[in-house]
């Protein structure tokens, strides 16, 4: 019988994270005097830390980094949120009660960096469970605020529903192929049978293990938790949700499709396609009307996703994934930075509808600047590195059609994707329009700007700005 | 004539767990939902043992049927949960319901009857071990690697928890590590949920 081999040298970043989180836990308990927010700073260094001693050699080690990048923001954001945390968990200034908020994240960062280094989908399912547990946690933490519940429930049921579909897939994946092996050649095994309908049952296994996958990724049909869920968990936890589980959810599609490159047999080219589209019309239409910045960036990650699924729809290969972990790094610099402004703006000025960010431009101009250009990177606008990948998506459905041949799927999806960019202009710039063209009211104060919260999205723009220019300017796109 | 009562029995115990499972959904009372799982949990266990998973029967019936479902009757009497108040005015929406799911159950269906092992109970309905793949119109699959593909045959009277123990502790020895994270996510949060926050 095959089966996966692993060995326990591959683990070590996963026992690392899963270390901290439980150093900060026993901390919790033992070491009362210590702050909790210190718990904060303390996960997301040893988390980067874990992040730039990871080997990479691992096929999908980019994700892996990104996923521990993203968990080691979203922790830090805690720290910064942590006057709300403290008025949601116990009403008052006591901290008590507030420390898995940051040892949570990084359990579950450990699950997906175990993800991607899976092999078979026994380590595939157990890990994503991983993830999927903690973030159940996370989505309902304050528990006295009914937008947070309201999130806590609904990404349970969903989110069990997802896993029920992804089981019993991998109960049809083990009953057509005799084993739980993701390789080329059990693939091809398969699908090459003679007996005509293990071809069928397969593919329906994998049609529900892709449907799993889809809801980590926020893929339609899969994506009606994301925009409650989004606006109703606490910050830092829609930033880890919108960052790294999304990775997450990428590297698991990357895992099942890759078996299938170069397989002139079956093609779930049109199937994708119909997806992706239907993606980028929901998350583009739908970020439209709302006021809500959090919901905003919810439709926002459902339209981000739509442009990283045209990578996966011909081959997912080595090129492929190279694009997908591109495409996600730029936005996981503007997300993550965009959620920090959020919190910011949620700690001072109380909300989190896109009008807290009334003349900004006027009061925080450096801040302004930078909120700026972090939705003009996920709207992409030429110069940021979010106007590189989107043109990268561009390029990978011309490519993989030929701008010759006149294929009705081609020429739907491009004229959506083309919709899609151009509806991402008005939706983003609302935030700008907020900052620059509103006249400023009394009550609108001048944002003192926390270390933290400009150290890293100065950082995220001037990442953004650098990889976003030095293609250019090298001229290799 | 043994092939046949097992099956009767399956198709028996199959019926009562389906059954029983859609009255957890439509009953009204939560404790009427409880105790149709409970005869859900039972009948699942008993389809296993008709498979002769034996061990998987017990643990069904020990943690389901046992420890989560006692658990589930205690919040229920401690929360004291009325009778719920249902709208079922919504017809539109469960048409459509009942057509996505009618489809999909359709579809499973389908697929099930299509296979090998549903007109001839002797054949394994696995790929990798029935007959050969079709060697001629496969075109370079990377043969030797999958040489050892095979299932191992259980033999009939192999002792269940024993194999079962082995396998979790040999080759799925670093998944049962990971899983355990997870555990340790879930009592975290369990705590973190479910703790009372002193006042100060």
């Amino acid at each position: 019988m095959i089966s996966a081999t692993y060995t326990w040298a591959q683990f070590i970043p996963e026992f690392t994270l899963v270390g901290l989180a439980t150093v900060i836990l026993m901390a919790d308990c033992f070491l009362p005097k210590i702050p909790k927010s210190f718990y904060a700073i303390f996960g997301a260094v040893g988390a980067i830390a874990t992040a730039f001693c990871m080997g990479g050699d691992a096929e999908l080690s980019r994700f892996r980094v990104l996923a521990v990048i993203a968990t080691a923001l979203a922790v830090l954001l805690a720290y910064d949120y942590r006057k709300v945390t403290r008025e949601a968990i116990s009403g008052s200034e006591s901290e008590e009660g507030t420390s898995e908020l940051y040892a949570l994240p990084l359990i579950a960062c450990a699950g997906i960096c175990a993800l991607t280094q899976a092999k078979d989908i026994i380590m595939l399912f157990v890990s994503l469970e991983v993830v999927t547990l903690s973030s159940y946690v996370l989505a309902g933490y304050f528990r006295r605020n009914q937008g947070s519940i309201e999130a806590g429930v609904k990404y349970l049921i969903l989110g069990a529903m997802s896993t029920g579909l992804l089981v019993f897939g991998a109960a049809w994946y083990y009953g057509m192929s005799g084993t739980f092996m993701l390789d080329s050649s059990v693939v091809y095994k398969v699908l090459y049978h003679a007996d005509y309908s293990l071809r069928i049952g397969f593919m329906m296994s994998m049609a529900l293990l892709l449907a799993g996958a889809f809801f980590k990724t926020g893929t339609a049909p899969m994506h009606i938790w994301i925009p409650d869920v989004y606006q109703g968990a606490p910050t830092p936890v829609s930033a880890f949700l919108a960052v790294a589980s999304k990775t997450a959810g990428f590297a698991v599609l990357c895992m099942l499709l890759a078996p299938f490159v170069g397989n002139q047999l079956v093609s779930i080219v049109e199937c994708f396609v119909i997806l992706t589209a239907i993606t980028l019309i929901i998350g583009n239409l739908g970020a439209i009307g709302q006021t809500n910045a959090k919901r905003l960036l919810g439709y926002s990650s459902i339209a981000q996703a739509g442009f990283i699924m045209v990578f996966l729809i011909n081959d997912v290969g080595e090129a492929a994934q190279a694009q997908v972990a591109n495409y996600l790094t730029a936005y996981l610099l503007a997300t993550m930075a965009a959620f920090y402004a959020i919190a910011m703006v949620r700690t001072q000025r109380g909300h989190e509808e896109i009008s807290a960010f009334r003349a900004l431009g006027k009061t925080n101009p450096v801040l302004a600047f930078l909120i700026t250009v972090c939705f003009a990177s996920l709207a992409g606008v030429p110069l940021t590195y979010g106007f590189i990948v989107k043109f990268d998506s561009f390029c990978a459905l011309i490519n993989a059609y030929g701008i010759a041949e006149l294929n009705c799927w081609f020429t739907t999806l491009l004229f959506i994707m083309i919709l899609g960019a151009t509806v991402g202009f008005y939706y983003y710039f609302k935030v700008i329009r907020e900052m620059y063209w509103e006249k400023q009211q009394p009550e609108d104060k001048p944002l003192n700007v926390p270390m933290v919260t400009a150290g890293v999205m100065t950082a995220c723009v001037i990442l953004i700005v650098a990889l976003g220019t030095w293609p250019l300017l090298t001229g290799n796109l | 004539m043994e092939a046949a009562i097992s099956s009767i029995l399956f198709c028996l115990f199959a019926a009562i767990a389906v059954l029983s499972a859609f009255g957890v959904v439509a009953s009204r009372n939560p404790v009427n939902s409880a105790m149709c799982m409970a005869v859900s949990f039972a009948s699942t266990a008993a389809v296993l043992f008709c498979m002769g998973a034996q061990f998987l029967g017990i643990v069904q019936i020990i943690v389901y049927a046992g420890a989560i479902l006692v658990l589930f009757l205690f919040v229920v009497m401690m929360l004291d949960v009325k009778s719920e108040e249902r709208n079922l005015s919504s017809l539109p929406r469960a048409i459509v319901g009942v057509i996505i799911a009618g489809i999909f159950a359709g579809m499973v269906t389908k697929v099930a009857l299509l296979l090998p092992g549903a007109a001839d109970s002797k054949c394994p309905i696995k790929a990798l071990c029935c007959c050969d793949y079709d060697a001629t119109s496969c075109p370079a699959v990377p043969e030797g690697e999958l040489s050892g593909a095979e299932l191992p045959a259980l033999a009939e009277n192999q002792n269940d928890v024993k194999s079962l123990g082995a396998t979790l502790f040999s080759q799925y020895n670093i998944p049962f590590v990971i899983l355990s994270f997870a555990l340790l996510a879930g009592t975290v949060g369990a705590v973190a949920l479910g703790r009372k926050i002193r006042k100060d």
